[in-house]
């Protein structure tokens, strides 16, 4: 008890994808002795047409961009198909981005998120549409999620199986370090809504936690 | 409520943080982030709720040891050939006010927008003069009624 609450406010645990990047790139950038562009001046610069501009900022956002379109999509494939059309639209769509409304990576992963929405819909009709969230079983017994997910990773066929609304907001609040604000933003969501998706989502998951735990002590039996 | 810094947080709303954000307070919502902490450091029922938490997190972060590398990515992103931008109405008419020097009729674009130039000057003289006669028949009306009156008043 004590090891897992000291560990909780440390948090130092390292998050990929956004915040990981901007960091490395800030220190580059500092090791330089360059300025970081503000999201003003890269959109400036995307809108006028500079293309060194828009290399900047595939540079600093397409990974993060990439691993949300993964965690929703499961394929890397399929996820860098996303990350391109994104950043087609970064290039062909910004002028309509407004400083004030949104980060500019905040505005990426909106955009990411459509076209994962998108992508669902067209793909897998059945899990696409708003009853979803109430039709799909909130939660599996730790027996079923075994049986599902045998020798696969059973947290991405538990994130595969979520909600996607709830794995949106799941993912963006977890794994791509937004805030709740940003999450909300979107996913055109009042905070509260979010806090019920992702207590949602949790209270899914943590059957499969429970069943993996499970795998994990049967296979120390075992060895 | 959410918004503002919450100085103090109930046993309630805790339970509502770790069940939404999980026990990471990096995920905690910033305004409430130092009274949740403050109530952890507190309250043994807490950081029991929080232990519980922890766990999930700790598989949830788990598969970022197994997330694809995407070795490349940004080469791929960036050998796209990107679309001509759109223009803006200005742009467009700076373009067809100013074509290309590909286009073939370029040679002949100044001389006919020079041999242009006094016609439209003519055109917006035109427009002033236009307006002077209406000027000038109202003050010849006003004047002539002016002399009736005063021509009245000599007969009388």
């Amino acid at each position: 008890m004590t090891t897992a609450i000291s560990s909780v406010p440390g948090a130092a645990q390292p998050r990929a994808g956004l915040a990981a990047g901007l960091a490395e790139r800030q220190a580059g950038s500092a090791a330089n002795g360059q300025r970081m562009q503000t999201d003003e001046e890269i959109m400036a610069g995307i809108v006028a047409g500079d293309q060194r501009v828009y290399a900047d900022a595939v540079h600093r956002h397409a990974r993060p961009v990439a691993f949300y379109a993964y965690r929703m999509l499961g394929s890397e494939s399929e996820a860098e198909d996303i990350a391109q059309e994104t950043f087609l639209r970064l290039w062909t769509q910004a002028s309509r981005w407004q400083p004030g409304k949104a980060a500019l990576s905040t505005w990426l992963h909106r955009i990411a998120h459509n076209l994962c929405i998108d992508f669902l819909r067209k793909n897998k009709p059945a899990l696409a549409s708003e009853l979803s969230d109430e039709l799909v079983d909130d939660q599996l017994t730790a027996d079923e999620a075994l049986a599902v997910a045998a020798e696969q990773n059973l947290l991405q066929v538990a994130l595969a199986r979520l909600p996607e609304r709830q794995r949106s907001a799941l993912v963006l609040t977890h794994y791509q370090g937004l805030s709740n604000k940003e999450v909300a933003d979107i996913l055109a969501v009042t905070v509260d809504a979010l806090e019920s998706l992702l207590a949602r989502a949790r209270r899914s998951l943590k059957a499969y936690c429970q069943a993996d735990g499970q795998r994990q002590a049967a296979k120390e039996r075992l060895s | 409520m959410k918004n503002d810094i919450e100085l103090t947080i109930t046993e309630q709303r805790f339970a509502q943080l770790l069940a939404s954000y999980g026990a990471d307070p990096d995920h905690w919502p910033g305004a409430e982030r130092d009274a949740a902490l403050a109530f952890v450091a507190q309250n043994g029922r807490a950081r029991h709720m929080t232990n519980e938490a922890v766990q999930l997190d700790q598989w949830l972060q788990s598969s970022r040891e197994q997330q694809p590398l995407f070795a490349g990515l940004e080469t791929k992103l960036l050998r796209r050939a990107l679309p001509p931008k759109a223009q803006s109405l200005t742009d467009r008419l700076l373009t067809w006010l100013l074509p290309s020097p590909d286009l073939p009729l370029r040679q002949m674009w100044r001389p006919v927008a020079a041999a242009c130039l006094p016609l439209v000057i003519g055109v917006l003289v035109g427009f002033q003069v236009e307006l002077a006669p209406e000027v000038y028949a109202t003050s010849v009306e006003e004047e002539l009624y002016l002399i009736s009156l005063s021509d009245y008043a000599e007969i009388l």
